[in-house]
Order: C-alpha cells, then structure tokens, then sequence
C-alpha cells in the first residue's frame, strides 16, 4: 500500500505520469478512498488553473510580442533575402 | 510530439510564412518564461530578442526532433544562464522540504492535512493571492512550473529546455506547488467543500 506522503509526492513531482501501470493504478484507488489526498491534489489542480488564469490577463506582453516579431521578420528578411514571400 | 518532415524544411530554409508562424505561436510563452526566471519586463523583452535572432542565425540546424518551441526555449533558456546563475542542479534540502515532512507522521500518513483552495473560490481571491504568492518561489523552480502549467510542455521538453533529468525536475516541480500550496493556504484561502470536513 502507498502511504499518503508517498501519493503527495507521486502526484506534486508529475512522477505518476511516468510511473508503471500498477503504480498509477495503486494512486488512483488512493486517491478514491483517501479524502486528505484527494484534497490535495484538487488544491494542486485549482493552483495550476489559477495560474493559466493570471497569465491570460498578462496582457502588456502582447505588445511586447508582437514588437518581437515584427523585429524577428524584418531580420529573417535581410538573412534570407530569396525565402519565400509572405509574413 | 514530433514536427512534420515538411515543416522542418520548410524551417530550415528560412520559409518566411512557416517561421512567422512559430513566432506568433511560441513569443508569448518565450516572455513568460523569461518572466518566470525572474527577469523585468524590459530584460525579458532583450532577452527574448536576443535568443530569436539565435534561432534565425541557426534555422539549417533545426533537425525537428524536438519541436521547434522547444529548440527555442531551450536558447533562451541558454540565454538566461548566460546572465544569471539561475540552473543549478544541487539539490541541497530546502525550507519546504521540512514543511512538508512536517505535514506527515512517522507512518507517512497526514498529520496537518491540506486546507487549502480546492475550487469555487471566487478566481479574483485565489488570482491576487497566487500573484503574491509566486514571487516567494525560487526562480528556477517558478520556471519549472509556468512551463508545465502555463505553457503545457510534456516533462520530457522541459528536461531539454532546461537541461535537467527527469528526476531534478520532478524536485523543482514539487517544490514550486508545495510552495504554492502552502502560501495559499497560509492566507486562510479554503475550498468550498470545507463543509464536509
């Protein structure tokens, strides 16, 4: 049986993604009887969803990117003078 | 995933409307990371700059197997490292190490367990905590996390970007949520299934 410390590990270091099939089995029936670890990894879920969140309303790097490629074009034009047209 | 033979050509040779493409798609992620390591915007801005014209210098060295988000990131990345000491592989024990142990007894089994934001909390709370939050984690694993959740990199690409095993990374990973975690849940933020507790 995996203890809770070993599921919390498993789980916040993404090494259940890569684990064999037994072991991701094992997590699986862990997380379906274990409320604390269940939780656990609901907090983790909601913290990485929050975070794509925040970077959805960084809206002043928009700018910034597109300066970069404008920037980026104009450069790949002076090096590549007979690539194909277009950009 | 891979990119197709066509594309890879097409890179390679400088084709204009292909390397556009890339551009638009990966520029943005580019900033964010660079932001995530831990540089101003306007450092950021140079450093993206100047990890593109690499990209462009090297475009007939692009051999696809890896995509070419990942070739990218993985130069200014090199970038970054130029400038700041920012990749290091020790892994010495951290503050947060003993956090967590302390979070279990000897049986491995929770003795404080988690309390934190679980879901239906109203974004705006979790959002301008989180912000707080994420300046308290150390750059490289920050950098760590906004490639995997952010940007959605599969483990693999990181460990190339970032030049890491999989086990270094999966360190860096662990830490920056457990960080997270902890400081959400450190500014009182629950979930709404508190109830059944």
């Amino acid at each position: 049986m995996l203890t809770c410390k070993e599921v919390s590990q498993l789980c916040a270091s993404d090494a259940v993604h890569e684990a064999p099939w037994s072991r991701r089995v094992a997590v699986r029936l862990h997380l379906l009887m274990c409320r604390h670890c269940s939780r656990y990894v609901r907090e983790l879920r909601a913290i990485g969803e929050a975070a794509r969140r925040l970077v959805a309303q960084r809206t002043s790097d928009d700018a910034a990117a597109e300066r970069l490629r404008l920037g980026a074009m104009d450069a790949l034009r002076t090096d590549h003078p007979n690539s194909a047209a277009g950009g | 995933m891979k990119e197709t033979p066509a594309r890879v050509a097409a890179i390679q040779r400088g084709d204009a409307e292909v390397i556009d493409q890339v551009l638009r798609d990966v520029l943005p992620g580019l900033l964010g990371a660079a932001r995530a390591a831990g540089l101003s915007p306007d450092r950021a801005e140079d450093t993206v700059q100047a990890s593109v014209l690499v990209f462009l210098r090297r475009l007939a060295d692009f051999d696809g197997r890896a995509r070419a988000s990942t070739w990218i990131h993985g130069i200014l990345i090199h970038k970054i490292a130029e400038q700041r000491r920012i990749i290091r592989r020790d892994e010495a024990r951290e503050d947060i190490d003993d956090i967590i142990e302390s979070r279990f007894d000897a049986e491995g089994s929770w003795a404080r367990p988690p309390r934190g934001p679980a879901g239906d909390l109203a974004s705006s709370e979790i959002d301008r905590f989180l912000r707080l939050c994420l300046e308290t984690v150390p750059d490289r694993q920050r950098l760590a996390f906004e490639l995997r959740e952010v940007q959605g990199f599969h483990t693999d690409e990181i460990c190339k970007i970032l030049d890491v095993s999989a086990n270094n990374l999966g360190v860096l990973l662990f830490r920056a949520r457990n960080r997270l975690r902890e400081c959400l849940e450190s500014k009182g933020l629950r979930g709404s299934d508190d109830a059944h507790l």
